[in-house]
């Protein structure tokens, strides 16, 4: 067997095996490219005016009235301009629970739960699946590398056929030309994202450095590649703690101005609390490694980070796959160049179909119904969410619950409808669903959410807001451009299917 | 700024089209004779460098290289998919958007 | 439906060279991580952080050998030797690694 006849037979299958996952991922990661305008979409809250400025010790004065519980560690922080919003998480000390909570600035006021737009980025990452889901996402990203390299060995015009795409050809060349066309332009992108995105958890896939030079005991590892403070707990109580505000204050001095970014404290009960102020700097791609460690109570100056080159160095490969620097500009790039990817996903499954299809077999059936439960459910149960979020009432303690169960339940809905189909559902339906859905949702906004509709962002000049019911109502009119009918005969033929 | 160096870029991927055989005849009669071929990949390399000084000059060199790169794919994709559904378009797609972002770029 | 005689060696080959490409490949991945954590010249942190963020690609070019390879059995010596020697090497020295 030559190396080209393996290599296709490692990328068809090694491709196939798994693409619903990776199609997942990417679109998921495409989306979360924007995840923070969309948490601001679903906390309406945030739009109610107001005049106070919120500041860390406001914050930290509602986690001492609201949670009593002894704590490991509480973070917080500041607003931006992209997240508009005090954040605050915390961990409890016994049960290693965690806590998250957004204020609007304006009123100081707790923000209803919602699954925000952090759901896009936290199923992208680990599937809502936790370490085993992380793992799971891992593993897709070294078939990806595999599919990606093997792709390359059997691509025989790399060049000649760089541009080509061929739509009037017979089905499977169109679609091998597209797959290609998608694969190979991109690659600098796919291959990129895919390693940079293994190598963000490469310490929880990768424990040998640790065993061989730490005795197999990473927090001892990471105490010392980062650069960073740690004191442990004394087991006596804490004294009154400073002012959080003058510890940023003199942070800022610090930095000549520099911005403040995540503030942790640890173990702030304890007399050995330390708080952490960490530098913000979206304009580099590597997030900067300045963190200043106070005592909690003091406020004297314990440690300035001192990060060494290889950890900024994994910080900036972390950084290059995230794309939160720069403006927005680099994100509506990641967008394009992540839907190409899931392009370069799609023309592969085409492919794969029509070469067996005049074959038959049961594998076309299933993977009919894959496709469609996955490339057509995923999108619409994300539509599905954003209804949830919007219908369900802010007040309602189970909303985030609720709102998952929205996203699931549609999801699973459409893929049994789609494998009960077994391999007959189409895309028309979803289409038409999608349409509904995406169309509907910035009407919804005029209906339900005074401030934050469309006409409300613009006329604010809230651009970032608006962009979400813009992306919206252009998705709506693309399915909707999708599914029109291309002649006569054809419109009187799908009307005749609809009516009695 | 960005617009005029996607342009650049875009032109630069219409210029190495046009340098091969397929897709030079979907716009002119014939294929490319070598010096065209020879002058058509040079331009492209110019206004591609062209390109990626301009987006360096603007957003420096960690950002401005990241950025021309992501533009490079996707005008190259952008090429790709105007000689696949709309090849007339080719001629004045690099030329408007140069024209366009030349006049955002002096705003 | 029965496997035939005449399939089953190569479906055995197939087989064996997915189990060295997942779990040979990473074996390799781990060995190498491991040997360049206590061989490169830098700081303890520094070796530990290169070797881990190169460990995929040494990952990917054994999978992408596992079927490249000439034979199954020649594809199992190559990875699981390199990752041996490498193995070796790298955990033998019992405080090479450790140094600071």
């Amino acid at each position: 067997m030559s190396l080209r006849q393996s290599m296709a037979g490692l990328h068809t299958w090694g491709g196939l095996l798994p693409i619903w996952l990776l199609f997942v991922v990417i679109f998921t990661g495409t989306l979360a490219c924007f995840d923070k305008e969309l948490e601001r979409w679903m906390r309406p809250g945030l739009q109610t005016p107001g005049q106070m400025q919120m500041n860390a010790d406001d914050v930290r004065q509602w986690l001492k009235n609201n949670v009593s519980e002894e704590l490991h560690a509480y973070w917080m922080h500041p607003p931006t301009t992209r997240e508009p919003y005090w954040q605050l998480g915390w961990e409890e000390h016994d049960s290693g629970e965690r806590g998250r909570k957004l204020f609007a600035p304006a009123t100081g006021e707790a923000l209803p739960d919602t699954l925000g737009g952090n759901f896009f980025f936290s199923l992208h990452y680990q599937l809502h699946a936790g370490t085993f889901g992380m793992y799971v996402v891992g593993l897709a990203g070294m078939f990806m590398l595999v599919a990606l390299v093997s792709g390359v060995i059997i691509h025989r015009r790399i060049f000649k056929d760089f541009f080509t795409l061929r739509p009037n050809a017979n089905g499977q060349r169109a679609w091998l030309d597209g797959h290609n066309l998608f694969g190979v332009i991109g690659l600098p992108f796919h291959l990129v994202m895919a390693y940079t995105g293994v190598a963000i958890f490469v310490a929880s896939y990768m424990p040998a450095g640790v065993q061989v030079a730490y005795q197999g005991n990473p927090l001892k590892f990471f105490h010392e590649v980062a650069g960073g403070y740690h004191r442990e707990e004394l087991e006596q109580p804490g004294g009154t703690p400073i002012a959080l505000e003058r510890l940023l204050a003199d942070a800022r001095a610090q930095w000549d101005g520099g911005e403040v970014g995540w503030i942790s404290v640890h173990h702030p009960d304890d007399a050995s609390a330390v708080v952490d102020i960490r530098r913000r700097d979206p304009s580099r791609i590597g997030s900067p490694q300045d963190t200043l460690s106070y005592d909690a109570a003091t406020g004297e100056l314990l440690n300035v980070q001192q990060a060494g080159t290889a950890y900024r160095a994994y910080i900036w490969m972390a950084g290059l796959h995230m794309g939160q620097f720069g403006g927005s500009l680099v994100r509506w790039l990641y967008v394009a160049l992540g839907l190409a990817g899931c392009g370069m996903l799609i023309g592969g499954l085409q492919v794969w179909l029509r070469k067996r299809e005049a074959r038959g077999g049961a594998g076309i059936a299933l993977v009919r119904s894959l496709n469609v439960a996955v490339l057509g459910g995923l999108p619409v149960a994300c539509l599905g969410l954003l209804w949830a979020n919007r219908l369900l009432p802010a007040d309602w303690a189970m909303r985030q619950t609720l709102e998952g169960w929205s996203f699931s339940l549609l999801w699973l809905a459409i893929a049994g409808w789609a494998l009960a189909r077994r391999g007959r559902a189409g895309y028309r339906p979803l289409a038409w669903l999608a349409a509904v859905l995406a169309l509907g949702l910035p009407l919804l906004n005029l209906l339900l959410v005074p401030q934050g509709h469309l006409l409300a962002s613009i006329g604010r000049g809230d651009w970032a807001l608006a962009s979400v019911d813009l992306t919206l109502l252009t998705i709506g009119l693309l399915c909707l451009l999708w599914v029109r009918p291309r002649t006569q005969r054809e419109a009187r033929t799908r009307l005749a299917e609809v009516t009695p | 700024m960005m617009l005029l160096a996607l342009a650049l870029n875009l032109f630069g991927m219409g210029s190495l089209s046009m340098a091969m055989k397929r897709h030079h005849r979907q716009l002119w009669k014939g294929e490319p004779g070598r010096v065209r071929v020879v002058v058509l990949r040079l331009a492209a390399v110019l206004v591609i460098l062209l390109a990626l000084a301009l987006c360096v000059v603007t957003t420096g060199a960690e950002q401005g290289v990241l950025l021309w790169l992501c533009l490079l794919m996707l005008a190259a994709l952008v090429q790709g998919l105007l000689l696949a559904f709309r090849p007339h378009l080719v001629r004045y797609a690099a030329a408007l958007l140069l024209l366009l972002g030349t006049g955002v770029a002096l705003l | 439906m029965m496997i035939e005689s005449s399939n089953l060696a190569p479906r055995l080959g197939i087989f064996a060279r997915v189990l060295a490409a997942l779990f040979g490949g990473y074996a390799l991945a781990y060995c190498f991580t491991a040997f360049l954590s206590v061989y490169l010249p830098l700081i303890r942190a520094d070796r530990v952080v290169y070797a881990s963020l190169g460990c995929f690609a040494v990952w990917t070019a054994a999978a992408i050998y596992a079927f490249g390879a000439r034979s199954a059995t020649r594809a199992w010596l190559v990875i699981g030797g390199l990752a041996l020697l490498l193995g070796l090497a790298a955990f033998l020295p019992a405080e090479l690694g450790a140094r600071p």
